[in-house]
């Protein structure tokens, strides 16, 4: 078979996965959007619908706390709605329009690895690329969820796909993922050395200034949404801040913020916050010169240090690191994170079952498990970010000798 | 990473880190038997805990019980009347029960229900149930009596039902009650308890309370109005168990009482540690085995649906039976009188326990390692293997890890589909479908391995690894869940992590024949249809006497006894939810004992794996030169065995003529 014969049966079957099992068992979409390991506050569907359906009534729906997700959204879901009438979970247009947003998402990382521009010189064939992303039951069922980050999870991609050909585009993309996502912005110091590689100082305050302006006006929809109150921020944006809305997830965040008094929560939520932040100016700066590897590292670590992750962004995370074979070859503890993080994923929905629906687990259970997904993505994030550093000080993707792996 | 790394260093110094990898199997072979010793060693003094009422709430025993004598008459009727219901059909013993219960006060209802696999497959029957508004509740809280018409051991519990209904009565002269009471009397202490406990949860039934408590299940059975003494059964579905509290307050009561309690039957005294000892393994055997095949004794049905219940048992030993009925009223009385004080829901001792006495146990911390033990076994073992088949370079050891999990993931596949033939099939045909099975995951290796092709040994090493590390997952997963089952299963598969040879060169006749042989015999053992077919001739039709020679052993198994237990485990899978049995059967132990005789039916290719990315002309000339150089070293080697042998037959003559001198 041809490469993009192949490439074309892994979207194909992907596409018919998800659609098949979406036909199939309609109720799956509310079972996967009720766990808390797959959607947040920030990406429920459920939530997302009512969100619509009090705008729809005319009651904004950032008054109350029920809806924390990007007035964008809500626009993209209007209209949505207009067109195509039904948007319940399993039909035809939510389908089309998830299962698009991932084919999208795995066409823009098989081009990314194509164009051989950003990531290393050894590829992985692209349909093994397009499988990693499209295949991997974390991917499966955070599209299933119908958990909105698929829509800044494309687009994070999509940035990265036309920081190679179109700089504007780019801009635009990244500014709508992190309207979507707030923790997207993040990734705007290594984006602008992927814009401006050159490093030229007016040209990366040009390409920032821009997405600025384009981030302040997607951000501005709110504003007209809901008829010039800036209520809007505080429900959105200030939840992903303040973490206001407390319910359990797969972070850290949910359990220290339980257990403290209030008065604390301020000071607490600063240090949480800075500490998400404090990794992404030395990440870019000692990244330099491969500095979409930045972007994938600062997403790894936004994996955990964010107020809602979810394990979705798990699969986005590994299907950005199949972008670099390399390193596959000069890491160390491939099978022992991989285990580390396969039984944190296990365990998660049998604890919290414990938990909450049983009554003989506690919450210490669930948490614990939080912290053993934490220790293997944090594995995953030193081991690859050693090999990365060593393929550098080696000055070649070979290894020099054979890596001990375990 | 520079922490781990430095911590490795430390921790390994000079050492070889090949020397280390090759401990791994031993460490994994040792935590095995480390898992099972530490059961031996929970029994032990100082090992265990001493039972006590967490929730001071409870206040067990404290209430004055004024189900007295006066009672008894009105009991004594009861009873007169449920005997005379022993031969009316359910739907009628319901009408008459429900207008009892109805006329003391309660409001009664009759609770129909059906389950049904096929149109023709159907089990059905009639649940009546009462609930009391408490005087001085708000209806949002409740606690259940139980009692159904046929207890778990198939006989008529005359005693339970009017035990229950007289206790009923007696209620609702109190004032003190903050927690409605249900009244339930259920068809059987499976499928009718449980169709109603869905149902009390899932819909709006026409009588219904708030969040169920506690509940208390009374097992009197037969015309006896004296017992030996009361059996706490507290096992629940699927592993789980009340909180600890709630036995607690039985035993506790009964020790009031002065009442001889027991559990898991097991009467000897709990100073001696066989008695222990054997209450533990009784109590596993009680958790694992849960829901199999038997109808359970009222309190499974509860479990799950965050109510904590356990069965009051009278036991009839017609040695010595000094307890009257009365006695067993009032310790139900009591026990409803300490659930009735609870503040909020059971939450404070423990969940997860087993019991060693009814006043001794042993927590999670000290007993889940044995588990934890075997499980890890398994994940340590898949990581010895992993490590030893990457020695290769690593892009085609890549390729080659992606299609064994491939190979890997068909068997899961495989699996499954047998889970869903199984689950649909009618039970009338169920003995077939099992045959068709049994022959297909037999053929199944064979296929498998013929399709696969020759392999290096590095690929059937990284099949293995992937199966016992998804047996190590689920495993420690499944610990938690239901420890007894997760011990159990462990040690069923343990063979196949250890006593599996893979074929090699047959240069070594002896010991590859007996390492054959010991594969072989390892994966018959473990073999889920042959463990599945020893249990039910050792536990559920023991075989007699002359029953134990061999072939009579197999063939005077009752055809239609194995027909109707496959049909039970399968029913409560279905409709009960009972998943430690068909699901656990299908999806763990399958995979895992499928993937074990592919590796062993496959065929290996002695070399190293060639590169994987070349084209086959390549391969087939790294194949060829590998094949020379083999040839060539086999040559060699021959030479030198030949010059070896020269020297030690001149040698021996040496000495030989040196003998010859000395004589």
């Amino acid at each position: 078979m041809q490469e993009k014969q192949r490439i074309l049966a892994v979207f194909f079957a992907a596409a018919l996965l998800r659609i098949a099992t979406s036909l199939g068992f309609p109720g799956i979409h509310a079972v996967l959007d009720q766990r808390v390991e797959l959607t947040t506050a920030s990406s429920s569907f459920k939530q997302l619908r009512e969100g619509l359906y009090l705008y729809k009534m005319g009651i904004s729906p950032f008054d109350g706390g029920v809806y924390h997700q990007a007035p964008l959204l809500l626009l993209i879901f209007d209209i949505l709605q207009k067109y195509c009438g039904s948007i319940d979970a399993s039909s035809i247009a939510i389908n089309a329009v998830y299962c698009g947003l991932d084919s999208l998402a795995a066409w823009f990382l098989v081009k990314i690895s194509q164009s051989g521009k950003f990531a290393g010189k050894q590829k992985l064939d692209g349909w093994i690329i397009a499988s990693i992303y499209l295949l991997n039951p974390l991917v499966i069922a955070t599209n299933l969820a119908r958990s909105t980050s698929v829509f800044s999870n494309t687009l994070i991609f999509g940035a990265i796909y036309f920081a190679n050909c179109s700089i504007p585009l780019s801009i635009l993309c990244l500014a709508a993922a992190s309207n979507l996502n707030i923790y997207a912005i993040y990734l705007l110091p290594p984006f602008i050395f992927l814009w401006c590689p050159t490093k030229s100082v007016a040209k990366c305050a040009l390409s920032a200034a821009t997405f600025a302006v384009s981030m302040a006006g997607f951000t501005s929809i709110g504003y007209f949404m809901s008829d010039g109150s800036l209520q809007y921020l505080r429900s959105t944006y200030g939840t992903l801040l303040f973490f206001s809305d407390l319910v359990p997830n797969i972070g850290l965040w949910w359990y220290f913020f339980m257990e403290i008094f209030d008065f604390f929560r301020p000071l607490f939520t600063y240090i949480f916050q800075l500490y998400s932040l404090i990794y992404v100016l030395p990440l870019t700066l000692r990244l330099h010169r491969e500095p979409l590897f930045a972007v994938v590292t600062i997403m790894g670590i936004t994996l955990i240090s964010k107020s809602y992750p979810e394990v979705g962004d798990l699969g986005v995370y590994i299907a950005l690191l199949s972008l670099y074979r390399h390193i596959f070859t000069n890491v160390r503890y491939t099978l022992l994170s991989a285990l580390v993080v396969i039984h944190a994923l296990v365990l998660a929905p049998n604890f919290y079952h414990l938990w909450i629906y049983l009554g003989s687990g506690n919450s210490n259970f669930f948490y614990a498990v939080t912290l053993v997904y934490a220790i293997g993505i944090m594995l995953i994030l030193t081991d690859t970010l050693r090999a990365t550093l060593r393929i550098e000080f080696d000055g070649g993707e070979e290894p020099r000798k054979a890596v001990a792996q375990i | 990473m520079s922490l781990i790394s430095r911590l490795q260093r430390r921790l390994l110094g000079k050492l070889d880190k090949r020397s280390l990898i090759s401990v791994l199997p031993v460490v994994s072979l040792l935590m095995i038997f480390a898992g099972i010793g530490l059961l031996f060693v929970l029994p032990m003094d100082g090992q265990f805990r001493r039972t006590y009422i967490s929730e001071n709430a409870l206040l067990p025993g404290q209430a004055h019980t004024y189900f007295k004598d006066s009672e008894e008459n009105i009991l004594r009727a009861f009873r007169e009347e449920v005997r005379m219901l022993k031969d009316v059909s359910e739907s009628e013993r319901a009408v008459v029960i429900e207008k009892w219960i109805n006329d003391m006060g309660y409001k009664a209802a009759i609770h129909n229900w059906t389950f049904s696999h096929y149109d023709d497959d159907v089990k059905s029957g009639s649940n009546v149930y009462g609930v009391l508004h408490a005087p001085r509740g708000d209806t949002t809280e409740s606690m259940i009596i139980c009692a159904p018409w046929i207890n778990g051991d198939g006989d008529f519990n005359e005693g339970g039902v009017a035990l229950a209904v007289s206790l009923a009565r007696y209620f609702t002269r109190w004032s003190v009650w903050s927690k409605d009471i249900i009244l339930v009397i259920p068809s059987d202490t499976s499928y009718g308890l449980s169709k109603w406990v869905d149902d009390y949860h899932y819909t709006s039934m026409s009588a219904s309370s708030g969040a169920i408590q506690g509940g208390i299940v009374l097992d009197f059975p037969g015309v006896h109005e004296h017992f030996s003494r009361i059996e706490v059964k507290y096992t629940g579905y699927n592993g789980q168990l009340p909180n600890l509290d709630l036995i607690n307050t039985a035993v506790l009561i009964c020790a009031h009482m002065s009442l001889n309690v027991v559990v898991h039957g097991v009467t000897g005294s709990d100073h001696d540690y066989e008695n222990r000892a054997m209450t533990l393994f009784k109590g596993i055997s009680d958790q694992a085995f849960s829901g199999l095949y038997k109808q359970g004794y009222g309190n499974e049905p509860f479990s799950g649906w965050r109510v904590d219940a356990i069965t009051l048992k009278a036991v009839m030993d017609p040695q010595s039976m000094p307890f009257t009925q009365i006695e067993f009223a009032k310790l139900a009385e009591s026990v409803l009188r300490s659930i009735n004080n609870l503040l909020e829901h059971f939450h404070q001792s423990f969940f997860f326990y087993l019991m060693l006495s009814p006043w001794q146990f042993v927590s999670i911390g000290t007993y889940l390692p044995a588990a934890m033990l075997l499980g890890a076994s398994y994940t340590i073992k898949g990581i010895y293997l992993w490590m030893t088949s990457t020695q290769a370079v690593a892009g085609q050891s890549m390729i080659e890890a992606a299609s064994a999990f491939g190979l890997f993931l068909v068997v899961i596949v495989a699996s499954s589909v047998f889970l869903a033939v199984i689950s649909w099939a009618p039970s009338t045909n169920v003995l077939t479908v099992y045959a068709i099975l049994v022959v297909v995951s037999a053929f199944m290796p064979l296929i498998v391995s013929k399709l696969v092709g020759v392999k290096p040994k590095s690929y059937v090493n990284k099949l293995r690894s992937y199966s016992l590390i998804y047996a190590g997952l689920v495993l420690t997963t499944l610990s938690t869940l239901n420890f007894s089952l997760a011990l159990i299963l462990g040690l069923a598969f343990s063979p196949l992590a250890h006593l599996l040879f893979l074929p090699h060169d047959q240069s070594r006749g002896f010991k590859s024949s007996i390492e054959s042989l010991v594969s072989s015999l390892a994966t018959i053992v473990t073999c889920p249809w042959v463990c599945l077919l020893a249990y039910f001739r050792i536990v559920v039709q023991p075989p007699t006497p002359e029953q134990l020679v061999f072939p009579r052993i197999v063939t005077s198994i009752s055809i239609g006894e194995l027909e109707s237990f496959l049909i039970e485990m399968l029913w409560k899978w279905r409709a009960l939810g009972v998943w430690s049995f068909v699901p656990i059967f299908f999806m763990v132990w399958m995979p895992v004992w499928l993937s074990a005789c592919i590796a062993i039916t496959m065929q290996i290719s002695e070399k190293e794996s060639a590169s994987a990315n070349g084209t086959a002309k390549e391969k087939e000339k790294i194949e060829e030169n590998v094949g020379k150089k083999v040839e060539k070293k086999a040559e060699k080697k021959a030479e030198k065995k030949a010059e070896k042998k020269k020297q030690v037959t001149r040698s021996s003559m040496r000495t030989r003529s040196a003998d010859k001198t000395v004589i």
